[in-house]
């Protein structure tokens, strides 16, 4: 047996929890074997001296009825008395301790700003000593240059996806319909050319007959005419800032130089044929 | 070898209804049956958050804390019978979340600033291990030993020192502390000797 064990029965033993055969073979080796007596003495006096100090000396029922009044609600009548008769004394009785209201206030100021003061020395520490820390040594052409490359790689990347084709034109059945309305539309379209193409329009300003003695129906449609000029277009051009602008700016400049110029310049067709009467270009006054 | 076996508050007659029965009166609706409990288990629950936590007050506010959590969850025990070991798992996880509260917690020193002669309660190391003696020196004696008992205690793993105090000191059943622990009675078994060897180490010149 290691001495290890050996103690470890013996706390066993001493605990009173050692199985009783075990207990008789233990007895006999401690009336032999030294060690194993000085281990049981001096497990015996740490034992002593772990129950050494007593636990206070407490009214145990009293402290009983305490908890039950405050954890279950149930008060005994002798309680209840008491409690009437302790309000009565406790109205009675100075209802604060003379407090230094003041001093106290001081305190708990001067303590809150200690603790303000030691957390700015505290920030002001830290940044100085993120600013102390060099700046590594960059080649920022080349990080520029990486920079554009990445932005490029990016930007090409989400032209790719925004080109993929939607979702739903990968559904096969979709897809399906898709082209047979397609095919459909070109069919449609090209039997309604075929038949206006078999068909000779009406005269103009002619209704069409009611009867069907062998003439096509006629569609007659108006189209914008072409009037004549009664003198050449001109044009106003404005160039140059606002009347507001200008009476709202105080730059000198706008006063002297721009804004004192005519903001108008008017445009009109030059005549420059031999009639005179069809413009080639623009002439400014 | 003297067999421990500490009763909780008060040793049960035969007549008396075991925990089961009492938390299923409980769930039905029955306070009173739960009044019964709280009798059974507050020495109990105080003892092991005493000694989790090292001041009486913070003990019966923890203690309180527990006892009200167990009434509002009870229906939520699957084994009625447990109750025990559910109650002081309770018990041990409030106390150390209560501990470790206190040990984040900053408080501004306030005791000068009461007016008059308000006596102060606090004794400044948040610890009330001590004898109830009236020599002095015996008291300071009893003082620095508890604060030390508390010092090895602290530094021992959660499950460790949870077993050596419901097992060593306060001599509860291995089965309850292995139902706090959620572990077997032979893990309960390795809690306590490896606890047990380091506070022998721990201790060494007290022993």
């Amino acid at each position: 047996m290691s001495p290890e064990q050996l103690e470890f029965i013996l706390t066993q033993y001493l605990d009173g929890t050692l199985p009783a055969a075990d207990a008789v073979a233990l007895e006999r080796v401690l009336e032999t074997d030294p060690t194993a007596q000085a281990l049981r003495d001096e497990h015996e006096r740490l034992t002593a001296l772990l129950r050494s100090q007593p636990l206070p000396e407490m009214d145990w029922d009293d402290l009983a009825r305490d908890f039950c009044a405050v954890v279950t609600g149930n008060v005994d009548e002798q309680s209840r008395a008491e409690d009437q008769k302790l309000n009565v004394m406790l109205a009675a009785a100075t209802p604060l301790p003379e407090l230094q209201w003041d001093e106290l206030s001081r305190r708990i100021s001067a303590a809150v700003d200690a603790e303000i003061e030691t957390g700015d020395v505290e920030d002001e520490r830290l940044v100085e000593l993120l600013r102390s820390a060099p700046i590594p040594v960059v080649n920022w052409d080349r990080l520029a240059g990486h920079l554009s490359e990445t932005i490029a790689a990016e930007t090409q990347a989400r032209e790719v996806v925004d080109e993929r084709p939607a979702v739903i034109g990968r559904i096969g059945w979709v897809r399906t319909a898709s082209r047979m309305a397609m095919a459909a539309c070109v069919v449609l379209a090209a039997g309604l050319g075929i038949r206006f193409y078999l068909v000779k329009p009406a005269p103009s300003g002619v209704n069409p007959p009611t009867g069907t003695g062998g003439m096509s129906p006629v569609v007659m449609v108006e189209t914008p005419r072409v009037e004549a000029a009664s003198r050449p277009a001109v044009a106003e051009i404005s160039i140059g800032p606002s009347k507001e602008y200008v009476a709202s700016s105080d730059k000198e400049m706008y006063r002297r130089g721009v804004a004192s110029r005519s903001p108008v310049v008017i445009a009109s067709p030059v005549a420059s044929d031999e009639e005179g009467d069809r413009p080639s270009g623009l002439g400014f006054e | 070898m003297e067999p421990q076996a500490k009763q909780p508050t008060r040793a049960l007659d035969d007549a008396a209804p075991t925990d089961g029965q009492l938390v299923i009166r409980t769930n039905e609706g029955d306070r009173k049956a739960f009044d019964q409990l709280i009798e059974r288990y507050q020495r109990q629950a105080v003892a092991v958050s005493y000694r989790l936590l090292g001041n009486s007050q913070d003990a019966l506010e923890v203690t309180q804390d527990a006892f009200l959590k167990a009434f509002t969850s009870l229906g939520t025990l699957q084994k009625p019978e447990a109750f025990g070991g559910w109650l002081m798992r309770i018990v041990s996880n409030l106390s150390l979340n209560f501990r470790r509260g206190r040990k984040n917690k900053q408080q501004l020193p306030l005791d000068d600033l009461l007016g008059t002669n308000e006596p102060s309660t606090s004794n400044g190391s948040g610890s009330d291990w001590m004898a109830q003696s009236g020599n002095p020196l015996r008291r300071l004696e009893s003082e620095e030993m508890g604060r030390k008992l508390q010092e090895a205690l602290s530094q021992l793993p959660e499950k460790q020192r949870l077993a050596i105090v419901m097992f060593t000191i306060e001599e509860m059943p291995q089965k309850q502390v292995a139902e706090t622990l959620e572990c077997s009675v032979e893990a309960v078994k390795w809690h306590v000797f490896q606890g047990r060897k380091k506070l022998k180490e721990m201790l060494k010149e007290h022993l």
